[in-house]
This record gives structure tokens, C-alpha cells and sequence, in this order.
């Protein structure tokens, strides 16, 4: 469901069984150069010791991240959860994944597990609500496909002001 | 001060009705609006229990305003924001401006909003030297163009993409071109350097929840995502009435609203934020304020009837679904919030006198409180409204004498009898040519019978029997 639910909002999503081929899934979107920037956020830490071969992924720096993030190609993020009613992914916000890192880049791609994947909305602004408690939390971003308009005549334009694409790779397992 | 044109309606219904062109855009974009919601509505089955829900939670809230006031300002400023209560709309704007002025800038960026437009905070900022860079792709199209939202939610509804490509090419110096994609890369470019740069950005705000003092902005384009991440400054203007309980009540109205509005089971982004830049939230802009605007809204709330308009969330679907709104569009009705919930709460919010025609704009039919995802009785409220109007006295002097006059005759069958013969003799006499001011130029005068009902009745009895 989740799968058809992000394709209806535009977005794509591959479902993998080793974190080892997501190479493959990147490689296989985007034609690359070396100055094209491909920027990660935490989430290459948890994918341990996978190799992303020939892609130069660089993990965002505090100090210039806005400007790098303007020219990058692809921004890669985890997330906290993904809801199947409605294709989103939903992010939080961190040093290492700062919301302009899902927003500036041409393409974001969320890298999750498929234990993350809730049934609805509901289920996971509770878990979210109930793993922070009495704590502020940081704040939240529901994604739902790339950025898109229909404010000329009603025709659906994808890649207004953020993201022109966005996919999700669920590594099952 | 607030300025409207509600008081021209019928004059610009006039003009729009004979528009052809008008005509052909807005059933076109109403209509897909509407294909679309009824796709994505299908698939929830408790539609009608959540819209009871939703109705009842937002009820809760106008009953409450002061209380849920006070909870989601301390929430609020415990997540570190600054908030701000103006009383009346011009409190509001002056708040606005000192905040920007504090960061000696001469331009802000801002996402959609129609608190910002109830406000007429561009003309006010402008007046005094601070542009407004519109970043919606509708607003953007409308404030090129010098006019004002037609839609709610689809701003430049009323354009078509040969109007937009013209003014693209006129404003912006590039070569004609009609592509949707085109134009929209086009304001892109344009619009990223604007944010890069921005020092200050301003937002509204769709929900905010009173126990986690989060603000929530729900949009499409990731505009509003860039006005309230990038800059250091964040300032999100809401009217009171906007507030919900809890975080927990947001999936609700997640569903009603993006399905309402245009059909989408989620929008592209939700952005829930919860205060600005700290240990917490190692992002976004170094200062966020809230302006909580009133704006007559508490008393209204106070009106045992008419605080239900204050359950709006906004979503336009009772425009989308009004054979009126589809037949002289938004900018006809004079106010910022046209269409059926326009014509409910623009006489009651910014004056009965004024916007007396509105509650006429309509047929009654009933569509709009049908479509409302939080069962505002909207078609109702027209009807009491016009109740109103009369009870104060601002229909004209022959409208009051032909009402008196039609009640008497209808008091009294014999009365009722001889005005019915004596409209048959006058129609014979005058034919098409007699004239009712106020109704006949617009409409053709029923053909009055020669008998009555009540005759015919009487005559079938005597020759057929009773049963």
C-alpha cells in the first residue's frame, strides 16, 4: 500500500533485501559527475560498512551547508517512520539531518527500514509524541512525493520550490 | 482598517456572469477539484463520522477561545517562540512591521496565507518601504499581475496560462511561452535567489495545537517550507480560532483538509514546527513569532448561531461546489474570503451594511454544507443572515412594501384568488413588457395561469367526485 500510495503522489520506492544495492538504485537514477555534490545525512552511518562505490557522498558541514546543499544533486536522509495510508515519509530534525538537506538539493531520497512503516498518521505521531514525553520536541516534516503545483489551469507541474523528485528505499529485513 | 468591495457585488456579478472566457476557467479548475476529492473521499468509509468529529472539536475550541488561547501561548513560548495577541487588525500589522523594521530589511519573503490577506499587510508593508515577495506560484502569478487572490486555495484560478504567459513576459522580460512547466521553472529560479537571500519570512498557519505549542503549515510547492527554514527570522500570523487541542487531533484534520481542498490524500509537505533554532531544533531561524490575531473573531464566538463560521479550516471546497462561486468566480463577491463561507462571515466579521448582498449570493441549495469537511451549516447561516438584514432595516423601501403586500395576499385565499386573476388580466394586457424592478431584467416573469391550482382542484372534485 505504501508503495502505490507515494506513486499516486509522484514519488517512487524500491524495496530492497541488503542495504548493499541502494549503490545500485543511485547509480541507476543519476547520471553523475564528481562536482556534483550527493550529500548524506546520518543515515550512512547506519548503513555500517556499505560502500558506496564510485559516489562521492559527502556528509553536510555545519558551516557551509546551505550553499553546498544549494548545488547538490541528491539529498539522502533517514526517517522516523513511514505512513502507508498516505505514501509519507515523515522526518524529524537533527544536526546531521537538518530539514534543508530534504529541501534544497534536486532529488531527496529517505533511506528506511521496514520496521518503520506504520499503518497511519496516527499510529506514528504517537509513538513520535510517546518517545519524546515530557521533552520539546524537534520539529517534524511530513514528505508525501516532490514539491509540486497545479496553479496554472489546474495542470500538475512537479519541482516548484523544493525537491523535483522523491523516493523512499525500504531495506526489508 | 478593512476595505472591501462586497457592497459592489452585484454590479461585478454582472460583469463576471457575461464573461465567457471567466466562465470556461473557473468550472474547468472547480471541476477538477472536485473529481478528485470525490476519488480520495470514496476511499474513507467513516467520512461523515470524522467531519462529525472534526465539527465537534471545533467547537470545542471556539467555545473556549480564551482558555485554548492561553494553553497554546504558554506551549508556545515554552518551545521558545515569541507570541504576540493583537485585538484588531491593525495591532496586528504594526506588530508585524516592528518586528521586521528590528531587522532593518527592505524585503521579506512569505508564503500563502489569507490572515496576511484579511490583514492587507503587503499594502501596509510597502507603504513603508519593505517589498513582499510573494513565493505561492499562484500568489506570485497574482501580485505580478497587481490583483488579489480569486480562490482560497487556487489563488490565480481565474488566469488561464496564455494570461499568465503574457504577464510572465511583460513583468519578468522572457519570451513568450504558454507551458505550465516552463512558467513554473521559470518563477523557481526567480523565487530560490529571493529566498537565499531573505532575512525575515512570514507564514500563516493552518493549525496550532494548544498542549505542544506546534504550529502546522500544510502546502505543496515547499514554499512555505523555505520561508519558515531558511531565514533567521520566522514570523507566522494566525487569527485566534485557529488553535486545536492537541497533537493528537491533527491526523484528523490532516485527512479532511488536503482531501477537501484539492483531492490529495496528504499534500506534498506538512511541516509541524516546534519552535526555533535551540538545542532542540538544530535548524531553522534564529527567532519565530506568532501573531494571534482576534479580529472580531471573540465576539463573534459569542453569538450562539454565528460562531460556527469560526470552524472553518479553510479548503475552499464550498467554492468549488456553489453554482454561484462557479459563475462569477472569487473576485465578484468584493472580500477576501469569497464563496459560500465568504458570504457567511464577511457580513458578520467585517460589517452587515456593507456585504448585505452577500447572503443573497446564493441558491440555497445546500451543496456547500453538504461538502464541508466540519459540517458548518452554511447555507442555513445565508438564510438567517438575510433574516438579519431585513430585522435591520437595510432593504429598500419598495423591497419592504412589495414584501408586506405579497404577505397579505397570501394570508387570504380570496386575496390570493383575485391577485392571481388580476396578474393573469395585467400580463394579457402588458405582455412580457411588465416589469418588476430588481427581478425582471434578469429574469423572464413566470406565465401566470388562467386558473388557479386551488380551481382546478375544485373543478376536477365536482366532476370526478372526491376520492
Amino acid at each position: 500500500m505504501f508503495t502505490s500510495r507515494l506513486e499516486d503522489a509522484g514519488g517512487w520506492c524500491r524495496i530492497i533485501s541488503s542495504p548493499g544495492s541502494i549503490n545500485d538504485i543511485i547509480r541507476g537514477k543519476y547520471s553523475y559527475e564528481k562536482k556534483d555534490m550527493i550529500y548524506a545525512g546520518s543515515v550512512e552511518k547506519q548503513l555500517g560498512d556499505v560502500e558506496l562505490d564510485g559516489i562521492d557522498i559527502t556528509t553536510i558541514h555545519q558551516n557551509d551547508r546551505r550553499k553546498s546543499l544549494v548545488n547538490a544533486k541528491l539529498g539522502i536522509t533517514g526517517c522516523a517512520g513511514l505512513i502507508a495510508e498516505t505514501g509519507t515519509a515523515g522526518l524529524i530534525t537533527s544536526v546531521s539531518e537538518p530539514r534543508e538537506l530534504s529541501l534544497l538539493p534536486e532529488a531527496h531520497i529517505v533511506i528506511a527500514y521496514s520496521g518503520q512503516l506504520f499503518a497511519t498518521l496516527d499510529e506514528f505521531l504517537a509513538k513520535v509524541t510517546a518517545e519524546y514525553g515530557d521533552a520539546q520536541l524537534p520539529s517534524i516534516t511530513l514528505v508525501t512525493g516532490p514539491s509540486r503545483t497545479a496553479d496554472i489551469e489546474k495542470k500538475l507541474v512537479v519541482g516548484v520550490h523544493g525537491p523535483v523528485e522523491f523516493g523512499v528505499v525500504v531495506i526489508d529485513g | 482598517m478593512i476595505e472591501f468591495s462586497a457592497s459592489q457585488f452585484k454590479s461585478n456579478a454582472r460583469t463576471a456572469v457575461n464573461d465567457a472566457g471567466l466562465r470556461a476557467k473557473i468550472k474547468k479548475a472547480t471541476g477538477t477539484s472536485l473529481t478528485k476529492r470525490q476519488e480520495t473521499v470514496k476511499e474513507i468509509p467513516d467520512w461523515e463520522e470524522l467531519r462529525e468529529k472534526g465539527h465537534l472539536l471545533r467547537k470545542k475550541v471556539v467555545d473556549d477561545l480564551d482558555r485554548y488561547q492561553a494553553a497554546f501561548t504558554e506551549s508556545a513560548q515554552s518551545n521558545g517562540m515569541v507570541v504576540h495577541y493583537a485585538e484588531t487588525h491593525s495591532d496586528a500589522t504594526k506588530i508585524i512591521y516592528d518586528i521586521i523594521r528590528r531587522q532593518s530589511v527592505r524585503s521579506v519573503v512569505k508564503s500563502k496565507s489569507m490572515i496576511t490577506e484579511e490583514l492587507h499587510l503587503n499594502e501596509m508593508l510597502e507603504e513603508n518601504g519593505i517589498r513582499v515577495i510573494e513565493t505561492d506560484l499562484g500568489e506570485y502569478i497574482v501580485q505580478l499581475a497587481g490583483e488579489t487572490p480569486s480562490h482560497i486555495t487556487a489563488p490565480a484560478l481565474h488566469k488561464s496560462k496564455e494570461d499568465i504567459a503574457r504577464l510572465f513576459q511583460e513583468k519578468l522580460h522572457i519570451p513568450y511561452t504558454d507551458d505550465p512547466e516552463e512558467l513554473t521553472k521559470v518563477a523557481r529560479e526567480r523565487l530560490r535567489k529571493e529566498f537565499l537571500n531573505a532575512k525575515v519570512g512570514i507564514s500563516g498557519v493552518n493549525f496550532a495545537c494548544a498542549d505542544t505549542g506546534t504550529i502546522t503549515i500544510i502546502e505543496n510547492e515547499a514554499n512555505a517550507r523555505l520561508c519558515t527554514v531558511l531565514p533567521d527570522v520566522h514570523i507566522a500570523v494566525m487569527s485566534v480560532e485557529k488553535i486545536l487541542p492537541s497533537i493528537n487531533d491533527l491526523p484528523l484534520f490532516l485527512k479532511l483538509l488536503p482531501r477537501s481542498a484539492t483531492g490529495q490524500r496528504m499534500t506534498s509537505y506538512v511541516s509541524m514546527i516546534n519552535g526555533p533554532r535551540s538545542q532542540y531544533n538544530p535548524d531553522g531561524p534564529r527567532q519565530l513569532h506568532i501573531v494571534i490575531l482576534d479580529g472580531g473573531r471573540k465576539q463573534l464566538a459569542k453569538h450562539p448561531a454565528w460562531k460556527e463560521s469560526l470552524y472553518c479550516i479553510r479548503c475552499g471546497a464550498c467554492m468549488n461546489i456553489c453554482p454561484v462561486y462557479q459563475s462569477v468566480g472569487g473576485h465578484a463577491y468584493g472580500s477576501v474570503y469569497p464563496g459560500p463561507i465568504g458570504s457567511v462571515i464577511t457580513p458578520t466579521l467585517f460589517g452587515m451594511q456593507e456585504a448585505q448582498d452577500l447572503p443573497y449570493a446564493s441558491s440555497l441549495c445546500g451543496a456547500c454544507t453538504d461538502i464541508c469537511p466540519v459540517k458548518i451549516d452554511l447555507h442555513h447561516h445565508l438564510l438567517w443572515e438575510r433574516h438579519d438584514i431585513v430585522d435591520r432595516g437595510y432593504k429598500s423601501f419598495t423591497e419592504k412594501i412589495a414584501m408586506t403586500l405579497w404577505r397579505w395576499v397570501m394570508l387570504s385565499p380570496s386575496r390570493l384568488e383575485f391577485a392571481g386573476r388580476a396578474g393573469w388580466l395585467l400580463q394579457k394586457i402588458f405582455g412580457k413588457k411588465l416589469p418588476a424592478p430588481g427581478w425582471t431584467p434578469q429574469r423572464r416573469f413566470p406565465k401566470i395561469a388562467r386558473k388557479s391550482f386551488r380551481k382546478l382542484i375544485q373543478h376536477d372534485k365536482d366532476e370526478y367526485g372526491s376520492s
